[in-house]
């Protein structure tokens, strides 16, 4: 990082190749949208190219910090674009090396979990997003959304409930183990 | 026998921490972790609601990522590197940039002003007459009573 803050843009390069992808996916899924998630990604790293003397390492980790500049990013276009977060269009991705009907159930399980994530609030979505998907800590997802932590916990109380809900309506959550049906990836049983 | 009258927390504050903290009871914090992890060993309705919750932090976490399309990479490369961009970015580095690029036109246009556009001799001694005569006093005070009317 402070070979990017000296302009050295080989450094960049290596920067953008490590966490593109992971800035990208945070980006398509809070959006929606594939075109917004590029246009976001590309924005937030040529940021960092720019602001790059503005990283502190010993106050965020790198990731924190890419996640805070893209979130940003993010919610400055679409409150100029003064629309909602509610896109539409997320790609599947096949597993070519999974058994095909495993697959289907699977990507079935995570449509109906997209679906859900989508009817989230942006504020709820951005929490989920952020401890579940990303990683990160609630902390850590308090310092991306600008927020304390006890507002954070909230946010996540507040999606992770409605998630639990919309999946326990589509048959995904809360029911017995029938035959045939997909355990979770995972799953960890409950002591009985 | 209840369980609050044991002294282990009842489901719905479970649930709420269950929302609030997640599925992972190892990431609570004391004593909040071992009431909840005792409340899960006596109650089939805690289990399962904390069975639910690790269902759904694990299919969040398997979510298929997408990556990013292959090109991306390289054009935010080369935008970086474009000098019109770098030429841009430094404007937009500082304040006193901004300040600077509005200064210089500013700056510019006054010295081609004096430089290119001379006042013409003829005009400069007009001008020069017109102030002298605002000291002269039969110009000044054509009635020579200062200006006073004197009925």
């Amino acid at each position: 990082m402070a070979a990017v803050a000296e302009g050295d843009h080989r450094a960049f390069e290596a920067l953008v190749h490590r966490h593109l992808d992971s800035i990208h996916g945070y980006l398509l899924r809070l959006t929606g949208s594939p075109a917004d998630a590029e246009d976001l990604a590309q924005d937030t790293f040529l940021r960092v190219w720019r602001k790059a003397d503005g990283y502190q390492p010993g106050r965020v980790r790198l990731t924190t910090w890419l996640h805070t500049i893209a979130h940003r990013r993010c919610v400055d276009v679409f409150r100029k674009k003064k629309r909602e977060l509610t896109g539409t269009e997320i790609p599947e991705v096949p597993d070519l090396q999974a058994d095909p009907a495993k697959t289907r159930e699977a990507g079935e399980t995570h449509r109906l979990l997209d679906l859900a994530l989508r009817s989230l609030p942006e504020r709820q979505r951005a929490a989920v997003l952020l401890c579940q998907v990303q990683g990160f800590s609630n902390a850590q997802a308090a310092e991306i959304l600008g927020v304390g932590t006890r507002a954070l916990e909230s946010l996540l109380a507040r999606g992770r409930r409605a998630l639990r809900e919309s999946l326990t309506e589509q048959g995904v959550l809360g029911r017995p183990a029938a035959p045939g049906r997909t355990e979770a990836p995972g799953r960890t049983e409950a002591p009985k | 026998m209840s369980l609050e009258s044991d002294g282990i927390m009842d489901l719905n504050t479970f649930n709420e921490h269950l929302d609030r903290l997640g599925a992972d009871l190892a990431a609570w914090p004391e004593p909040l972790r071992g009431e909840a992890e005792q409340l899960v060993s006596v109650s089939p309705e805690a289990a399962d609601a904390h069975a639910d919750a690790l269902t759904l932090a694990n299919l969040l976490a398997a979510l298929p990522a997408a990556g990013a399309p292959p090109h991306l990479a390289a054009r935010i490369g080369s935008l970086a590197a474009d000098p019109w961009q770098r030429l841009m970015d430094w404007f937009s580095g500082a304040l006193w940039r901004p300040v600077l690029a509005a200064c210089l036109p500013l700056t510019l246009g006054f010295v081609i002003g004096l430089t290119l556009n001379p006042v013409p001799e003829e005009d400069a001694y007009l001008a020069a007459d017109v102030g002298l005569m605002a000291f002269s006093e039969s110009y000044a005070d054509p009635v020579g009573n200062g200006g006073l009317n004197e009925d």
